[in-house]
Formats: C-alpha cells, structure tokens, sequence
C-alpha cells in the first residue's frame, strides 16, 4: 500500500511535468501577443518592446519554462497581465463560489443519481426505470444554458420563488448563500444525475444477478439490505469511477454555469482571463485544475480499496 | 395421488399440484407441471433428474425466489406447518426463508458476497431472524464454523472468501445455512461444482449435520452415487413431472420407470470394468415450451406403447410406498 502511494506520487510529478510543459507551450505559441494586449492597440512599438522585456518574453522559451516553474513551486503563481495583482490573490477570491457550487452539485448529482439508478434497477422496466430513460436522454442532451434559462424563468421570473442571478458568500448567512446557489446546482447537475444513475443502475443490474444476491435472499434479507447491504457496495467500484469522472468533468460545466447565473467564480476568471490573454492567470488555473484532478484520481483509487476486499495494492 | 391422502403429523411440508412456468418473449416454459410430494420430519429426500429437469424450479418455488420478472407459479399449494406458503405476504416469507427453511446452492465460489466477511454474512442471517446483538451474532458465526469444522473458526470469521478455497466457502454456505437450525435444509447440487475428494467431505459433513440437528434434507442432485448414500427416500423427475418416488432401497433394486432404469444404467459401474461404451439414454429431453401428448418419455422409452404416445400417465402406486407415472410399469420393474 505504502508502496503503491509513493508509485503513484511519482507519476503524479511526471504528469504534473506534461501538463506544466503542455500549458506553457499552449499559450506561448497560441496567436496574439500579450505585450500588445497590456500595452493597448495605439501603443508605439517602443512601449510595447518595454513590456516584452519587462515580462521576460524575449528569453529563450526553455528559459521562461525554468523559471516559471521555478516561481510556482515556490508559491509564486505571478502576477495578472491586466490588472496587476498577483494571480493568487485573484483565484482565491474567487474560489468559494465555484467551490460552492461544486460541492453542492456533486451532493445533489451523487444522492439522487446513486438513488435513483437503484430504484431503477430494482424494478427494471418498472416506472421508475421509464422514467429515468426519458430525463437521462434529457440530461444528457440539454445544455447548461438552456436549462439555467428555463429554470430562472419558470422559478425567479415567473413564481418569483428564487433569486434571478447572483451569489451571496457564505458568512452572509447560510439561507442567502443556500438559496442564491439552488438553481445553478440544478442546472448544472442534471446531466451528472442523469449520468451517474444510468452507470448506478447498469452496475445494479450486473450485481442483481449474482449468485450472492439469491444466497441473501435466502437467509431472509429484506428489500432494502439486499439492495443497499449486499448489491450497492459490490456496484461501487464503477459508481465511484464514474463520480470522479464526473467531479473533474465538473469544471467546464461551472463555467458555463457561472456565467448564466452571473457567478463570480473561477470560471468567470478564466473566462474573462482568456478573452484578455492575461496568460498567468490561465496557467494558474489549469495547473492548479489538473492537479486536483490527478488527487481525485489518486482518492478515488485508494477508495476502491475500502469497497473492495479484493482489491489490493 | 392416492398417496397423498392421508397427511400425518410427521409431515414437515406438503407440496400438492405445484406449477410453475417461465416466460419468454413469446413463449410459456412449463417448467413444472403440476407435482406432488412429502417431506418427513428429520428425512433425507432425495430430488435426482438430469438438468432442467425442474429440479432447481422447485426448490426455488418452495422458497419463492424465483425471478420475479420471468417466472411465476401458478398453481398448486406449499404446506409448511399448515400454512400455504404462496399464499404468505413477501415479509411473512422473508421470516420463513433462512430460518424455517434454508437453502445451499450449487456454486461455493459465487454464492457469497465477496465484500463482506464470512463472518458477518453468517451473523446476518443470526440477525435477521434473531434479536442477538453484533457481537453475540459474531460468536454464533464462529461457533457454526466450528460446527461445519472449519479450523480456526476465531481467526477464519474475518476472512472473506476469496480467501478461502471452494469447498470452504461451501462449509461456510452451510454454516449460514444452518446457523438458525432450519427445520428443512434445501440442498441445490450442493457438492457438484467441487473436487471429488472434497465433494466426499462435504457430503458426509451435510449427513453428519443432519444426524445432529435433526433437520430434513431435501438434496437435489443429479448423482445417483450421493442419493444411494444420503437419502432416505428419492423422487425421480423428468421433464417437469415426477416420474418416480420411492425408498432408496426399492428405487435401486426395482426401477418402475424406464427414465429411472436409465438413469442408472448410465452410472459408471467399476465393478463391470470397462466398459465399452456407458449405455446412456437415446433422444433429448422434450421441449417444455410446447404442449406434450402423452408421456413425456416416450419418445425416449424403449418400453413405449401407442398408449403411452396418447395418455399422459399419472403417479400410481405400483409397491408399498412406491409410485411410478408409467402405463407399464410392472413390465418396467419385471424387465
């Protein structure tokens, strides 16, 4: 075990490496010239050769690489192009309304998703079952967007129910913050509900027919044991695969989220970030990105071991 | 089914017309069709047919744990204790299973759940049918165990069973089986998917139980070796009908039906020697999607008379507690 963590560590620095060389290469080699942008279109050429200099964008490429790693392992993210502040400070700010929202739609995605994909399996062909047929392919297929319309109307415009757009932070109080992330969280987690109960009842189904699930029966295990004891756990390794999937798949559906529901979250950031090529800021974010899901990959892996018996490292 | 008149006090359960079909996209299996038998309290009855024979069927009707989607008895009653079983609610059949009534299963290596403990399944059917508490539910897995002479139980208790071989997990069905001292055991071909030496251990650990606990053994199997060594009474099926019962002596010294003489004919004798080729029975098993005339053997049936291709025989008495469904079976029993 202790041996498999320090393996996976080590594969972790080298997919970091990748990922760090990929992002770098990306954005230096993606069209338009950042000292352009900072410096403003009118700008002679003098200013701007100023700014290249300054940003360090006229050193050899490996050179820029070295120390921008370099700057990052010592906690140094650098500084926005556009606004001048460090990029740390911009990312933290807003790291609580995505993170928010994140963990309140994987709440929302894996209890319904996992309840529902059991019921559905229990009674295959049933109603519920039907029913999960039809709001998955609606899940799967409707946007983001059109469902964070649709829901403002219907719940803010119309009934005037819940908040139309917006975020409270959480020491405003737990109801405002709660109510204002309501139908972002719906929205955004419809298609992961949609996604973890179909994979929750495929999973079912298999364990269903298994031999111990007839041995349970036999003994005289109720419904409810044999369906949350005996076949949900056996089910797991897949259900969780597929919540860590769903987790680090998160992240592009929260910014398209976040802009419907006039979020200011990471997603914002990032958006506004590239439309300014305000490149520190974007490499900030998908390093830091990447590395969460390497750790939800690692955390996911290591949680198979808690499901599975026979699952050893 | 005249035998079937007089119910005395020593019978445990009583299983009269019982019918049950599978349904498919477009056809009915008649997968038992409409059988009556006994069984005595504390009596080993044996249940001997080739697959598909309806053997397992039954045992699953008894218990109710067929799939639900797929199949379905239709007719017929299940009296245990008085009480038609297919007539109790899903929680009243849930207290029966597992505590009246248990069952071991063909498959050691796939009937226990692999991510639990074999100690906690075991304590679960304590549980389920008893207020013990964890702990206590723990000490009785173990002891039962012991019972099933696993050595070690202490230790054994918290392994799981991929960590234990199949005839282990197979002792370990049986503890389980057991560990509420069910007043019938049903026994589904309970040493067939083992080595043969352990298939000998086992055999003798289940009639061993039995002597102790006093519990009836219904054993389903398709071995006439285990039948001659375990059972005290046998019922010979045949295409989802009983074609034969009898006492385990008068069964192998006169088979009265031609499908049982069969069947024992194609044992393995090593007292012949070799033998150039096992003389098996010629024909396959009828197709139980489609409506059969007549006896269903008979087109198999070496002793087939146009009657027997017209009427279906019923079970008739042909010796003292002995019934056969054969027009000819005096024949049968005097060939």
């Amino acid at each position: 075990m202790t041996g498999y963590i320090v393996r996976r560590i080590v594969s972790t620095i080298a997919v970091m490496a990748m990922v760090g060389i990929f992002v770098f290469l990306l954005l230096r080699l993606a069209p338009g010239d950042p000292a352009v942008m900072i410096a403003g279109r009118s700008a002679t050429e003098e200013v701007i050769a100023g700014i290249r200099e300054q940003l360090g964008l006229n050193d050899p490429l490996p050179l820029q690489f070295m120390r921008w790693v370099r700057d990052m392992l010592g906690g140094d993210f650098g500084v926005s192009i556009f606004s001048g502040r460090p990029v740390l400070e911009l990312i933290s700010q807003r790291l609580e309304p995505t993170l928010s929202l994140s963990v309140l739609t994987m709440i929302l995605s894996v209890s319904v998703g996992v309840s529902f994909g059991i019921l559905a399996a229990w009674r295959t062909g049933g109603l519920i079952d039907r029913l999960l047929a039809a709001f998955s392919a609606f899940g799967y297929s409707v946007p983001v967007f059109v469902i964070g319309y649709f829901l403002i109307y219907v719940f803010a415009i119309r009934t005037h129910w819940l908040p139309v757009q917006g975020y409270k932070p959480i020491e405003i109080g737990l109801w405002p913050w709660f109510v204002h992330l309501i139908l972002p969280t719906v929205a955004l987690g419809l298609g992961y509900i949609a996604f973890i109960a179909r994979v929750t009842r495929a999973s079912m189904l298999e364990v269903l027919s298994e031999d111990y699930m007839r041995t349970a029966a036999a003994k005289g295990a109720s419904s409810y044991a044999m369906l949350v004891h005996h076949a949900l756990k056996n089910a797991g390794v897949p259900i969780l695969t597929v919540i860590g999937i769903s987790f680090a798949y998160l992240i592009g559906g929260v910014v398209l989220t976040e802009t419907v529901f006039n979020i200011p979250g990471i997603g914002r950031l990032v958006v506004d970030a590239i439309n300014n090529r305000d490149y520190p800021i974007i490499q900030s974010v998908l390093i830091l990105t990447s590395g969460l899901y390497v750790l939800i990959n690692l955390t996911v892996d290591l949680t198979y071991t808690l499901i599975d018996p026979r699952i050893r490292y | 089914m005249q035998m079937h008149k007089t119910v005395g006090n020593d019978v445990l359960l009583d299983v009269r017309g019982l019918e049950t079909r599978f349904y498919g996209e477009d056809s009915v299996t008649r997968a038992l069709g409409g059988i009556s038998f006994q069984v005595k309290k504390g009596e080993t009855l044996g249940v001997v047919g080739e697959s598909g024979c309806g053997k397992s069927v039954t045992a699953l009707s008894i218990l109710r744990l067929l799939p639900k989607l797929t199949a379905k008895t239709v007719g017929g009653e299940i009296r245990f204790h008085g009480r038609d079983l297919l007539d109790l609610s899903d929680r009243e059949m849930r207290q029966i299973r597992g505590d009246q009534i248990a069952m071991i299963f063909q498959e050691p290596m796939t009937s226990l759940n692999p991510v639990y403990t074999v100690g906690h399944q075991i304590a679960e059917a304590v549980q389920i049918h008893t207020k013990a508490s964890r702990s206590v539910a723990m000490e009785k897995a173990a002891e039962m165990l012991r019972l099933v002479r696993i050595a070690d139980p202490e230790r054994r208790v918290s392994n799981y069973p991929h960590e234990m071989s199949g005839g282990m997990r197979q002792r370990v069905v049986i503890a389980m089986a057991l560990a509420c001292s069910p007043e019938l055991l049903i026994a589904d071909e309970p040493t067939t998917a083992l080595d043969v030496t352990i298939q000998a251990q086992i055999l003798r650990l289940i009639v061993d139980l039995k002597e102790r606990t006093g519990t009836a053994v219904m054993f389903i199997t398709h071995d006439l070796g285990v039948v001659a060594e375990t059972c005290q009474r046998v019922i010979v099926m045949y295409a989802g009908r009983i074609v034969e019962q009898a006492n385990v002596i008068d069964l192998f010294a006169r088979p009265a039906h031609p499908y049982t003489q069969g069947l024992m004919r194609s044992v393995p004798d090593p007292r012949r020697g070799r033998q150039r080729r096992l003389p098996e029975i010629p024909g396959i098993v009828p197709n139980l999607r489609e409506p059969i005339v007549g006896c269903s053997f008979a087109p198999r049936c070496p002793f087939a008379i146009d009657m027997c291709r017209e009427k279906t025989p019923i079970l008739r008495d042909v010796g003292s507690s002995h019934a056969a469904a054969c027009w000819r079976a005096e024949e049968v029993m005097g060939a």
